[in-house]
C-alpha cells in the first residue's frame, strides 16, 4: 500500500499546492494574493522534479496498473505543460480588481477574488491527469477523470466576466455530465460482463472470453459506451459539439488548458481501457471500426468546421478536434508504434497549442481580448514577436516540416501505415491538406497582411502569455533536437506488462549506450 | 479491415463470465489484505439477488414518503383557509413567476452543510470498522491515516469557506 | 518508406563520423563563425538602434580575427585535411546514402582564396566604416550585417568540404549580394539592380544544383575527397566512367560552367554585374570585384578534374572567357561613369581568368584572381572616395585634375597604382598574372587557342586604353569639377569637395601596397620541385586544380609519371602534345613579356593622346565616327553596351512576360477558379451544410452527441448483420 502512495507523491505535491493557492488567493496580504500563480508554478516545478526521483527509486515496486511506465511520462508532461499554462493565465484573473484595490478605488473582498481558486483548480485538474496514470480500477479512473473535469467547469466560468463565459461553462458542465453518465454506463456494463472493476482482472476476463469465442457483446457495448463518454474529454466526433462554443467562450488561457488537459486525460483513459482488450490480435472489429469511424469523422468535421470561422479561438477549437482525430490513428495503430506516437503527439500538441492560445491571450485590441481574424491581421506591425510565435505555432500545428508538429504527425501517420490503416491515413492526409487553408491564413494574416484601418491596433498587453508563446514557439522550432529523447520516453511509457510486447520499437535503432 | 462474424451468433447473455471466488470492488477503498472487509464475497454482478439491498433502500425511500403523506393525512388536524390551502414552499410566496432568483448564499450554505454532512456519513462506518482492526497493526495505522487525510481535506474546505466569507450574511 | 523516415529520425544522434581527425586544427572553424557572430551582434545593434559606429568596430574585429586565423592556418599548414564541425545531413537507405557534413576542407587553394577574402574583407570593412558614416544609426548596422553575412557565406563556399556547403555559400553570397546591392532601397534603380543580380544568378544556381545532383548520382558522394577518390580509381578517364552512368560525366562540367558564368558574370550572364554598382562602393569593391565574382573561378578550379572528363568543356570555358574579356572591354571603352567602367573592366578581367582556366593555366587564373582582387579593390575604393567627395559625381567628363587638389593626392596615386596593374604595365602584379594566362594560351594547343591568345592580347591593349582614359581624365589635366546630385541640401555653387580622411586613406595605401607586393609571388620559389610559376602555382598545385600548373605531376599512368599538363591535354588537345606551342616562333613564356608590355604601352599611349594631351581629339574622333554612315554604329553600340540588355528584354523577358500573363490567366481562371477554389470550396460547402449542427443550443448538442454515439455503437454491433444483408441484396442469393 505504501508503494502505491509513494508513486502518488507528485499528486500530493500538487494537492498541497492547490490548498496553498486556494488559501493564499484570499489572503488579505496583497503580495501573496497577487503571486498565487507564482506559488502554483513553484509547486509544479517541485512536482516536475519529483517525478524522475520518484520513479527512479528501486525500493518501491510499482503497483499493478495497466501501464506502469505511463505515469512518469504523463506526469512530467502534465507538470511541464502545466507550467506553461499557469504562466499563460498570468495577469488574467483578478487583474483589474487588484489594480482597483491598489488604486484605492475598491476594497478587498475575498468573495470577489478568484485568482486563488483558479490556480487551485488548475492544479487539481492536473492532479487528476496524473492520477489517471495510476488508475488500477474503473472507479479510480472515473474519479480521476472527474477530478480533471470538474475544476475545468469552474475555470471556464470564472476566467472572464462575460456572459459568453458563463454560457460556455454551463454548456460544458451539462454536456460533461451527460458524457460522464454515458461513460459510467459503459463502466457498469464492463462490470456486468466481467464481474470486476480492476483493470487487470478485466484483462484476464477478456482474454478468457477471447479464448472462449470472442468478447461478449455486452462487454463490447460497455467498452464502446465508455469510450464514447471519454470522447467528450478529447473532443472527438460525435462528442465534439461543445468544443467550439466552449473554447470560444472561455478566456484564451483557459481554452489552452481545455485543449490540452482534458484531452490528455481522455486519451490516457482510452488507452488504459483499450489495453484491457489488447492490440495483439487486433482490437475487436466492432471497437476498431467504431474508432475508425470516430477518427475519420473527427478529422473531417474538425478541419472542415474550422474553415468557416471568423473567430480565431473557435477556429483553434475546431483544429483541436481535428488533432484528436489524428491521435486516434495512433490509438488504433496500437502499442508498438501508435501509442508512443500518441504520447509524443500529446506533448508536441500541448506545447504548440499552448503557444497559439498564449499569443491570443497576450493580445488585446481597444481594451478587449482579441478573438476575430480581423484582430490578428497585420499583427507584425505592432508586435513582431507575437506574430512570429503565432505563425510558428500555426505552422507546427499544421505540420510544416522542420517544426515539431511535423514530426508528431509523421510519427502518427507512420504508425498508421505500419498498422495497415491506409484508408485512415489517406483521410488524415486529405484533411491535413484542408487544414492548411486556415493555418496558413493565420500565418498570412499575422505576418503578411495589413492591419485593418478602422478601430485600434492590436497590442500586446500581457507579458507572461507572450513569454509562454515565445517559449512555445522556440520549442516548436528546436523541439526536433530532443525528439528522439521524447520518443524513447514515450516508448518506455507504453510497456504492456502482461502482453510481453517488445519494449521498444523494433525498427527504431536507439543507442542503448546513451541511456 | 475484415469483419469476422464470430460474435454474431452469441446471444446477449448466453455465456456468462466464469464465476470467481475472489472479487474485489476496487482497490482504493478496500485493502486487499484486510480480512475485515466484507465486500470480498460479492458474487458475480449478474446474480440479481445481490441487488436486494438496493431494492430495500428504494423501498425504504418510497415508503418514507408514502408513510409521511398518509400519516399526516390521517393524523393531522384539518382546518382550511386561504393560507392553509396554499402550497407550502419553505416560507416563500408560492404565487408568482417560477423563474425567480434565489440569493446565492442559500446555495453556498447548502454546500457548506454538505461538507460536514458527507464527513459524518463517512465517519460513521469508518468508526465501526476501525474498532475491529487489531490495534497498532499496519492496517489500523493506514486506516487511521486515511481518515485523517479525509478529515484534513474537510477541515481545509472549512477554513477556506470561512476565509472566503461564506458564513457572513450581509 | 518508414525505414527512410526512421533513419531520418535516428540519424541526429548517429555515430561519430570517422572523418574527425583529432589533430585537425578545429579552431579553424572560427574563421567561419566570426562573421556569423558579427552578424548576430550587428543584428542586435540594429534591434537596439545603436547610434554609434559599434557595428563597424564589431565587424572589423571579427573579420580581422578571421584573417589572423587564416594566416595561422596557412603557416601551420601540413597538407590537405578535413576539419569536421558537425554532422549536417546524413540520410541512409537501402544501398545508398547522402552525406553532407558541416566540415571544412583545407588545402592550399582554399587558403589562397581565404587569405585575400578575409584580408580584403577586413580592410574594406575599415574603409566602409568611414565611407558609410552618413548612415550611422540608420542603415549602418544593416550594412555591416550584410558584410558579415557575405563573409560567412563566402567562407562556407570556399572552405566547405563538400558541394552542398559550397552551394550553401553560393546561395549565401548571392543573398548577401542582393541585400547589399539593394542597400539604398529607396532608390528604384538599386532595387531593380538587386533583383536583376538575384534573378540572373538564379539561372546559374540552377546549373549548380543540377550539377550537384548529377555529381552525387554519378559518384555517390558530394565530398571533394570522395569525388577525387572516385576519379583516381578511374584514372581521370571519361571512357571508364561509363559505369557511372555515361552521359552524366559529360553534362556535369557544362552545368558547373553555367553556375560559374552566372556568378562570375561571363557571357551571356554578365548583365547583372555592371548594374550591381548601384550598391555602396565598398560592396562593389569587396563583393563585385575582389571576392564573390571569383567564386565561379574557384568552382571551376575546385572541380577541375571534372572538367577534364569532357573534351570540349575547357575550350568552351576558354572561349567564353576570351570573348567576354574582349566584349566587356569594348563596352568599358565607351562609358563615362567611372564606376561603370570599372564594372565592365571587372567582367573583362574575369573573362581573362576563365580564359586562363580554359587554356589549362589554372595557376594563371588563380594568380590573376589574387592580383585582380587587390588592384580592382583599390580602383573601386578610389572611385568610391571620389564619389563620396564629389557628391556622387562619377562622370569622367566632369572631373579633372584631382592630382593637384588638396587632400586628393593619395587617392590619385593609389588609383594610378591600380591602373598600372590593371593595364598590365611592365613589372606590376597585373602584368605578371596576365602574362601567365596569355602565354599559356599559346603554349596549350587547342581549339583555336592561338586566335584566342591574339584576341586576349588585343584586349590587353584595350584594357590599358580604357584604364588610363579614366586616370588621365580624372586625375590629370586642369583642375575642374562639377558636384554630383547627392548634395544633401548643399548649394551647388558653394560646394567644396571633401577629401577622404584617415581610414579611407589608410585602406587605400594598404591595398595599393598589396597590389604592388602581389607581383612578388611570381618570383618566389616553389617548395614543390619541378613546377613553374612561383608561389601561386605552389598554392594551386596542392589542390584538384593542379592540372593547370605547368610540369605538375598528377597521376601515374602506365608506370610513368605524366605531367598534369599532358594528362589533361590528352582530354583537351587532340594534337601531339609533345610539341610546345609557340608565338611568332618564340617561346610564349618569354615572348609574352615583351608583347604584352608593348601592347599595354600602345593602349596607354592612345589614352595619353586622347585624354590628356589632346582631349578634344577624343570628341572629334567620336564625332567623325558618328558622322560617317558606315561607322556610326560603333560608338553608339558601344555606348549602349551593344544593346545586350535590350536584346535580353526583347528576346527573353518580353516572351516570358507574355507567357507569364498567359499562365496567370490560366492560373486565375482555371486553376484558381475551377480547381483550387473548387477544391477549397467543397469543404466549405460541406462546412456550411454541417453548421446548423452548431446552433448553440445545449439540448440539440446533447441530442446530437448521444444520438451520434448511439448510431455508431448500434452500427458497430450490428455490422456483421448489415454486411451480410448488403451482400445478399447486392450480390443476390448466390452462396
Amino acid at each position: 500500500m505504501l508503494d502505491r502512495l509513494w508513486f502518488l507523491i507528485p499528486e500530493f505535491i500538487l494537492l498541497a499546492g492547490a490548498m496553498v493557492c486556494a488559501i493564499g488567493g484570499i489572503s488579505t496580504f496583497a503580495p501573496i494574493r497577487k503571486r498565487v500563480g507564482f506559488i502554483a508554478s513553484i509547486f509544479l516545478v517541485i512536482a516536475l522534479f519529483s517525478v524522475p526521483y520518484v520513479y527512479g527509486q528501486t525500493d518501491y515496486t510499482h503497483p499493478e496498473t495497466m501501464l506502469p511506465g505511463l505515469g512518469k511520462y504523463i506526469k512530467m508532461m502534465a507538470a511541464f505543460v502545466g507550467l506553461l499554462l499557469v504562466a499563460t493565465s498570468g495577469g488574467l484573473i483578478d487583474r483589474g480588481y487588484e489594480r482597483a484595490i491598489g488604486a484605492g478605488k475598491d476594497r478587498f473582498d475575498p468573495l470577489r477574488a478568484n485568482s486563488g481558486e483558479f490556480h487551485a483548480l488548475l492544479l487539481l485538474s492536473l492532479t487528476g491527469v496524473m492520477l489517471i496514470c495510476e488508475a488500477r480500477d474503473l472507479i479510480w479512473l472515473f474519479l480521476a477523470l472527474e477530478l480533471v473535469s470538474l475544476p475545468t467547469y469552474v475555470m471556464v466560468a470564472i476566467s472572464r466576466w462575460s456572459k459568453t463565459a458563463q454560457e460556455a461553462a454551463m454548456k460544458y458542465f451539462f454536456l460533461g455530465a451527460l458524457s460522464a453518465a454515458l461513460m459510467l454506463y459503459g463502466f457498469a456494463l464492463l462490470y456486468v460482463s466481467t464481474g470486476t472493476l480492476v483493470l487487470q482482472e478485466i484483462t484476464e476476463a477478456f482474454s478468457a472470453q477471447q479464448n472462449n469465442g470472442g468478447l461478449l457483446v455486452i462487454a463490447q457495448v460497455g467498452m464502446l459506451l465508455a469510450i464514447f463518454g471519454l470522447l467528450y474529454k478529447i473532443a472527438a466526433a460525435p462528442m465534439h459539439l461543445y468544443a467550439p462554443d466552449v473554447y470560444q467562450g472561455a478566456a484564451s488561457a483557459v481554452t489552452a488548458f481545455l485543449a490540452f488537459v482534458p484531452k490528455t486525460a481522455g486519451m490516457i483513459a482510452i488507452i488504459l481501457l483499450l489495453s484491457t482488450v489488447g492490440w495483439e490480435d487486433g482490437l475487436p472489429p466492432a471497437i476498431e471500426m467504431a474508432l475508425w469511424v470516430v477518427a475519420v469523422l473527427t478529422m473531417i468535421l474538425g478541419n472542415i468546421g474550422a474553415l468557416l470561422q471568423r473567430s480565431v479561438k473557435r477556429m483553434l477549437g475546431y483544429s483541436s478536434i481535428a488533432h484528436s482525430g489524428y491521435m486516434l490513428i495512433g490509438v488504433i495503430a496500437g502499442p508498438e508504434l501508435g501509442l508512443p506516437a500518441v504520447l509524443v503527439y500529446l506533448f508536441i500538441y500541448g506545447i504548440t497549442n499552448t503557444a497559439a492560445f498564449a499569443t491570443l491571450a497576450s493580445l488585446s485590441r481597444g481594451g478587449k481580448r482579441v478573438d476575430s481574424l480581423e484582430d490578428i491581421a497585420g499583427l507584425y506591425t505592432t508586435s513582431p514577436l507575437a506574430a512570429a510565435s503565432m505563425s510558428v505555432a500555426s505552422g507546427s500545428l499544421l505540420g510544416i516540416p522542420p517544426l515539431f508538429g511535423f514530426w508528431g504527425k509523421l510519427l502518427l501517420f507512420a504508425a498508421g501505415i505500419a498498422a495497415g490503416q491506409i484508408s485512415l491515413i489517406i483521410v488524415a492526409a486529405v484533411s491535413s491538406a484542408i487544414s492548411a487553408w486556415y493555418y496558413l491564413r493565420l500565418i498570412g494574416l499575422s505576418l503578411l497582411s495589413n492591419p485593418h484601418n478602422h478601430g485600434e491596433r492590436t497590442k500586446v498587453t500581457l507579458r507572461w502569455p507572450l513569454a509562454v508563446a515565445v517559449v512555445g514557439a522556440c520549442i516548436s522550432i528546436a523541439g526536433p533536437l530532443v525528439l528522439e529523447g521524447v520518443m524513447v520516453d514515450a516508448k518506455e511509457a507504453i510497456t504492456l506488462p502482461e502482453s510481453e510486447l517488445a519494449m521498444s520499437l523494433p525498427s527504431l535503432e536507439v543507442d542503448d549506450e546513451r541511456e | 479491415m475484415t469483419f469476422s462474424s464470430h460474435h454474431a451468433d452469441i446471444d446477449f447473455f448466453s455465456s456468462l463470465p466464469p464465476r470467481r471466488t475472489h472479487h474485489r470492488l476496487g482497490g482504493f477503498f478496500v485493502t486487499p489484505n484486510s480480512q475485515r472487509v466484507s465486500f470480498d464475497t460479492i458474487p458475480t454482478a449478474m446474480d440479481f439477488t445481490n441487488y436486494l439491498p438496493v431494492l430495500l433502500i428504494i423501498l425504504m425511500a418510497v415508503g418514507f414518503g408514502v408513510i409521511n403523506i398518509v400519516a399526516s393525512g390521517l393524523l393531522g388536524p384539518k382546518r382550511s383557509g386561504d393560507v392553509k390551502d396554499s402550497v407550502y414552499e419553505s416560507g416563500m410566496n408560492p404565487i408568482g413567476t417560477a423563474r425567480k432568483r434565489f440569493n446565492v448564499r442559500f446555495f453556498i450554505l447548502a454546500m457548506t452543510f454538505l461538507v460536514f454532512d458527507i464527513e459524518i456519513i463517512f465517519l460513521y462506518p469508518w468508526a465501526v470498522d476501525f474498532t475491529q482492526l487489531a490495534q497498532g497493526s499496519p492496517e489500523a495505522t493506514l486506516f487511521f491515516g486515511r481518515i485523517l487525510f479525509f478529515l484534513g481535506t474537510s477541515i481545509f474546505a472549512y477554513i477556506y469557506a470561512w476565509k472566503k466569507g461564506v458564513f457572513r450574511w450581509d | 518508406m518508414i525505414s527512410i523516415m526512421q533513419s531520418i529520425i535516428a540519424t541526429p544522434a548517429g555515430q561519430i563520423d570517422q572523418l574527425v581527425d583529432i589533430v585537425a586544427p578545429t579552431w579553424a572553424q572560427f574563421i567561419l563563425w566570426m562573421p556569423l557572430i558579427s552578424l548576430v551582434l550587428c543584428g542586435l545593434c540594429a534591434a537596439l538602434k545603436v547610434k554609434t559606429k559599434a557595428p563597424a568596430i564589431i565587424t572589423v574585429i571579427s573579420l580581422a580575427t578571421s584573417f589572423v586565423l587564416t594566416l595561422m592556418l596557412y603557416f601551420g599548414y601540413e597538407g590537405a585535411e578535413v576539419i569536421h564541425i558537425f554532422e549536417w545531413i546524413h540520410v541512409h537507405w537501402n544501398g545508398g546514402s547522402f552525406i553532407s557534413d558541416f566540415a571544412l576542407y583545407i588545402d592550399k587553394l582554399t587558403l589562397l582564396w581565404m587569405l585575400f577574402v578575409t584580408g580584403l574583407g577586413t580592410l574594406i570593412a575599415v574603409y566602409a566604416s568611414e565611407y558609410m558614416e552618413h548612415d550611422v544609426g540608420k542603415g549602418y548596422a544593416r550594412f555591416f550585417a550584410g558584410v558579415s553575412v557575405f563573409l560567412f557565406a563566402m567562407s562556407c563556399l570556399v572552405m566547405g568540404d563538400n558541394l552542398l556547403m559550397l552551394y550553401l555559400g553560393w546561395e549565401g553570397v548571392g543573398f548577401a549580394s542582393y541585400w547589399l546591392i539593394g542597400y539604398f532601397y529607396q532608390r528604384p534603380a538599386a532595387v531593380a539592380a538587386a533583383k536583376k543580380a538575384f534573378i540572373v544568378n538564379r539561372i546559374g544556381d540552377l546549373g549548380l544544383a543540377l550539377a550537384i545532383y548529377l555529381i552525387w548520382s554519378t559518384f555517390g558522394t558530394i565530398q571533394y575527397d570522395g569525388i577525387s577518390t572516385a576519379l583516381a580509381a578511374h584514372n581521370n578517364d571519361a571512357a571508364t566512367f561509363s559505369a557511372f552512368g555515361g552521359w552524366t560525366v559529360h553534362a556535369i562540367p557544362y552545368l558547373l560552367m553555367l553556375a560559374a558564368f552566372g556568378k562570375s558574370a561571363q557571357l551571356p550572364l554578365y548583365v547583372w554585374l555592371p548594374d550591381a554598382m548601384e550598391g555602396p562602393t565598398p560592396v562593389s569593391a569587396l563583393i563585385h570585384a575582389a571576392t564573390m565574382v571569383t567564386a565561379g573561378v574557384y568552382l571551376i578550379a575546385r572541380t577541375y578534374p571534372l572538367f577534364q572528363l569532357d573534351d570540349y568543356a575547357l575550350p568552351i570555358v576558354a572561349w567564353v572567357g576570351g570573348l567576354t574579356a574582349l566584349f566587356a572591354a569594348t563596352i568599358g571603352m565607351a562609358q563615362y561613369d567611372i564606376k561603370r567602367i570599372m564594372a565592365y573592366s571587372t567582367v573583362s578581367q574575369l573573362g581573362y581568368m576563365f580564359l586562363g582556366l580554359g587554356v589549362l593555366s589554372s595557376y594563371g587564373a588563380a594568380y590573376h584572381v589574387f592580383t585582380h582582387a587587390f588592384f580592382k579593390a583599390v580602383l573601386f575604393l578610389t572611385c568610391g572616395a571620389i564619389m563620396h567627395g564629389f557628391a556622387g559625381q562619377l562622370d569622367l567628363r566632369k572631373l579633372s585634375g584631382l592630382r593637384k587638389m588638396r587632400g586628393w593626392k593619395i587617392v590619385s596615386y593609389t588609383m594610378l597604382v591600380g591602373c598600372l596593374c590593371l593595364a598590365g604595365f611592365p613589372f606590376t602584379s597585373g602584368y605578371f598574372s596576365k602574362d601567365a594566362i596569355l602565354a599559356e594560351a599559346f603554349v596549350t594547343q587547342g581549339s583555336g587557342f592561338e586566335i584566342l591568345g591574339w584576341l586576349a592580347i588585343f584586349t590587353a591593349g584595350l584594357t590599358a586604353y580604357y584604364t588610363f582614359r579614366v586616370w588621365f581624365r580624372v586625375c590629370c589635366g586642369p583642375e575642374y569639377y562639377e558636384p554630383g546630385d547627392e548634395l544633401h541640401g548643399d548649394d551647388p555653387s558653394s560646394f567644396h569637395p571633401h577629401p577622404p580622411r584617415v581610414a579611407i586613406n589608410f585602406v587605400l595605401i594598404a591595398i595599393a601596397s598589396g597590389a604592388i607586393i602581389a607581383a612578388l609571388p611570381y618570383f618566389m620559389d616553389n617548395e614543390t620541385k619541378g613546377i613553374n610559376g612561383g608561389w601561386v602555382a605552389e598554392m594551386v598545385h596542392d589542390s584538384p586544380a593542379r592540372g593547370g600548373v605547368p610540369n605538375a605531376v598528377v597521376a601515374v599512368v602506365d608506370g610513368e609519371h605524366a605531367t598534369a599538363h599532358e594528362g589533361v591535354a590528352n582530354a583537351v588537345v587532340d594534337q601531339d602534345h609533345a610539341t610546345h606551342g609557340s608565338i611568332l616562333g618564340m617561346d610564349p613564356h618569354k615572348a609574352m613579356y615583351y608583347i604584352s608590355g608593348v601592347v599595354g604601352m600602345i593602349g596607354l599611349g592612345f589614352a595619353f593622346f586622347f585624354h590628356l594631351a589632346r582631349r578634344k581629339a577624343a570628341d572629334s574622333l567620336r564625332n567623325k565616327l558618328l558622322a560617317s554612315r558606315f561607322t556610326r554604329w560603333l560608338p553608339i553600340a558601344m555606348e549602349n553596351k551593344w544593346y545586350v540588355d535590350e536584346f535580353y528584354i526583347a528576346v527573353i523577358r518580353t516572351p516570358l512576360w507574355i507567357l507569364g500573363k498567359l499562365f496567370a490567366l490560366i492560373d486565375r481562371g482555371i486553376i484558381d477558379g475551377l480547381l483550387v477554389n473548387g477544391i477549397a470550396g467543397t469543404p466549405r460547402a460541406i462546412a456550411k451544410w454541417f453548421s446548423p449542427l452548431h446552433n448553440g443550443a445545449v439540448q440539440s448538442y446533447a441530442v446530437s452527441m448521444i444520438g451520434g454515439a448511439a448510431l455508431v455503437i448500434l452500427l458497430m454491433m450490428f455490422m456483421p448483420e448489415i454486411m451480410s444483408f448488403l451482400q445478399s441484396t447486392m450480390i443476390g442469393a448466390t452462396p
